[in-house]
């Protein structure tokens, strides 16, 4: 696959500390691809020096086949950035905004079309101070998309948002993906990434835990769809009996793996069969944030590790 | 399990294709393209232009800064102008000897006296100075002497009667519009000299007619010296704190993070900004120079010698500026520093209170700002049309200012290594 950012064995050191700790990965052309971790884990280390931004260490960086810090000219006139925490000045309108970057990036553009893809148009005269939390991150993405950018880079651009803007986000994003354009998106949002992402890496101190689509990593690292019953002691025993190896059972709710279709059947058929009462019946399957608490831990809103 | 995506190259956003408008500069050229990296390249005008525009509406929309750009030094020049507006030269007036007498032990004594008096306070001229009205007039010095040679003996021969037929004299020279420091000066001198005529004997020691030297057929009065002072405090105040101002927010809220991801390059940034500040400053000049000459009469010699301090001069002061914002942590830090460098300087330099009315051995002090060298240098072509005097002080503020461009440059970063 075409591979439009490849990345080789990158090291960040400041100082003692080793913020990336040699990472490997690559992300095809048209992918979205998720960078996702708990703060201080290294990703806007790593999305900063795939930027430009920084220099690293050591490794081999190529996006869009130029070495980032040294072609930082020619990469930003191709590439879209949404820093994180982006900010842009008081007392500056988006649509001055928008009509700044492009004389800056030498293009036309309409301000009033770019507004109208981050559904932005409305506060076009507005002073960027006069803006909300999630009006500000929508002109950060219209300012990314100025220069009709092949490759976007998108650090944390729904945090702080509520659930209606972030979905709103979420559709631009699908959008532009659907135009052929890479995005490489940083989150510590596990919905987000579950619900964007073509792949996905988990970062943690500094290197990748692992990496792969969201369904894979489900597979690989989850426990596996499962049928989970609350159920009467008697039929506790008799599914124990009758269903056998691998069935848990804790606490008066049964749980059988049921990888294989055929066990499904027979604990149901079982259930069935019984005529025993059960209050509650279910089938289980991990989400990527399940899959994210047991390797890392679970994240606060701000993207702490709220335990290991 | 991945998504079937269309691969290739994006599709142009709908309706507003961005196309490169305006060819930048020569894009067709045969030569490979110019490597840049976000700190270097070409300048663009376009661009500069772009910056330019986005930082002159941040700045008129917020009325605090148009009010200490534009109002607050309008504000000034009417308090100083009612302080200072009618009043003529201080009381102690600068006293410029030469000297021409050596070391003779009379000379000495008549030096003694006259620093007694109180009236003056001496400024010795080199006895190689040359014309002392010429050396008077190239340094806008309005009252001096020259001690000839064989004064001291004259005047000890004259003392004591020895030989009364050689008068002893000294040469005055004085500004004579400027009547009041001219018959202080007299009056000193003849004191001095009266001194040794009290000892029982005729009068033996005498001035004859000063000698006219300045050059202006005006007498400058303190307001005249006000409105470059003034000058000088518009053109320290505004580039630095802007500067200052702009390198730590915009280190502070990540904004040269978000510019270093545009094509704009930190050179086209800063003549933006620059550019800024030379137009913001000669708005200034204009608003000072008017009113002080409308309300308060101020004499004002407009040179075209004034058009390179007004350019210098917020150079020197923006680069510091950017300095002391980039060299400084947080910018609270930078706040502080900034004002330490600027309070000082603009009471000693001579913005507010001019230099000749301070005490003489606080005068000194006034030299060690850079500041001083502008307002004397805008002072020399505005007061006394004094070109010799103007070219020094703008020597001296070129210097400054490369030295304090270069620095800023080099240490000012868009991006962390």
């Amino acid at each position: 696959m075409d591979a439009i950012i490849e990345v080789e064995g990158l090291v960040k050191q400041y100082g003692p500390l080793r913020a990336v700790d040699g990472i490997t990965f690559r992300v095809p052309r048209g992918q979205v691809f998720s960078f996702l971790g708990p703060n201080g884990a290294g990703k806007t280390t790593t999305v900063e020096i795939l930027e430009g931004l920084r220099r690293a260490s050591s490794g081999m960086v190529h996006v869009l086949g130029l070495d980032p810090w040294r072609h930082a000219g020619e990469l930003h006139r191709k590439v879209g950035v949404m820093p994180q925490g982006f900010r842009f000045f008081d007392k500056v309108t988006p649509r001055e905004a928008v009509r700044y970057y492009a004389r800056l990036f030498g293009v036309s553009v309409d301000p009033q079309e770019v507004l109208h893809r981050v559904l932005l148009e409305e506060k076009a005269d507005d002073t960027y101070d006069k803006l909300s939390g999630g009006q500000k991150q929508k002109l950060g993405v219209a300012l990314a998309l100025v220069n009709d950018p092949e490759l976007l880079f998108l650090d944390e651009p729904t945090t702080g948002l509520d659930p209606q803007a972030r979905r709103a986000v979420w559709e631009l994003l699908r959008e532009l993906q659907k135009e052929g354009r890479t995005i490489f998106l940083t989150t510590h949002y596990l919905e987000e990434a579950e619900q964007l992402a073509d792949r996905v890496a988990i970062l943690h101190h500094g290197t990748i835990v692992t990496e792969g689509s969201p369904t894979e990593l489900i597979e690989r690292h989850g426990q596996g769809p499962r049928l989970v019953l609350k159920a009467v002691p008697e039929l506790i025993s008799l599914l124990e009996r009758e269903v056998g190896a691998g069935l848990k059972v804790h606490d008066g709710t049964v749980i059988v793996p049921i990888q294989q279709k055929g066990v499904l059947l027979r604990a149901l058929e079982v259930v069935d069969r019984s005529g025993l009462p059960w209050p509650e019946i279910n089938t289980e399957r991990d989400t990527l944030e399940n899959v994210f608490i047991s390797m890392v831990g679970e994240l606060d809103e701000t993207g702490e590790v709220r335990r290991e | 399990m991945t998504t079937d995506q269309g691969k290739g190259s994006p599709k142009p956003l709908p309706a507003s294709a961005p196309k490169e408008a305006i060819a930048p500069e020569a894009s067709a050229a045969p030569a490979p393209r110019p490597r840049r990296s976000s700190s270097g390249g070409p300048l663009n005008p376009r661009r500069v232009w772009a910056n330019f525009v986005l930082y002159a509406r941040s700045y008129l929309r917020s009325p605090e800064a148009v009010f200490f750009t534009l109002l607050f030094p309008f504000i000034l020049v009417l308090m100083f102008g009612a302080i200072f507006g009618s009043s003529s030269s201080p009381s102690s007036v600068a006293l410029y000897v030469q000297n021409q007498d050596g070391n003779n032990s009379t000379t000495l004594a008549f030096y003694h006296y006259l620093d007694q008096t109180g009236l003056v306070s001496i400024h010795n001229v080199s006895a190689n100075a040359g014309n002392m009205s010429l050396y008077m007039s190239q340094h806008s010095y309005s009252n001096g002497i020259v001690i000839p040679p064989g004064f001291g003996e004259r005047l000890w021969n004259l003392t004591y009667g020895h030989q009364v037929g050689v008068p002893a004299e000294v040469h005055l020279f004085v500004n004579p519009f400027d009547q009041a420091s001219a018959g202080i000066v007299e009056g000193a001198v003849s004191s001095a000299l009266n001194t040794f005529n009290t000892r029982g004997l005729p009068p033996v020691a005498y001035f004859p007619t000063p000698t006219a030297v300045s050059s202006t057929t005006y007498t400058p009065k303190t307001i005249d010296y006000e409105v470059p002072g003034l000058i000088g405090f518009a053109i320290l105040m505004n580039p630095l704190f802007a500067m200052v101002n702009v390198t730590a927010e915009y280190k502070k809220e990540k904004l040269f993070k978000a510019l270093s991801l545009t094509p704009l390059t930190k050179g086209e940034w800063l003549l933006s900004l620059i550019l800024w500040n030379w137009l913001m400053t000669i708005i200034s000049t204009v608003i000072l120079f008017v009113t002080g000459v409308l309300v308060f009469g101020a004499h004002v010699i407009v040179g075209p010698l004034i058009i390179p301090f007004l350019l210098l001069g917020p150079l020197f002061f923006a680069a510091l500026g950017m300095l002391i914002g980039t060299l400084s942590k947080k910018a609270e830090t930078a706040g502080i520093i900034s004002n330490l460098f600027a309070f000082p300087m603009m009471f000693l330099s001579g913005a507010f209170i001019p230099v000749s009315v301070m005490p003489s051995w606080l005068q000194p002090y006034a030299r060690i700002w850079p500041l001083y060298y502008v307002i004397n240098g805008i002072q020399s072509v505005s007061v006394f049309s004094n070109t010799a005097q103007a070219l020094v002080d703008l020597g001296l503020i070129a210097i400054m200012a490369s030295i304090t461009f270069v620095a800023a440059v080099f240490a000012f970063r868009w991006r962390e290594e």
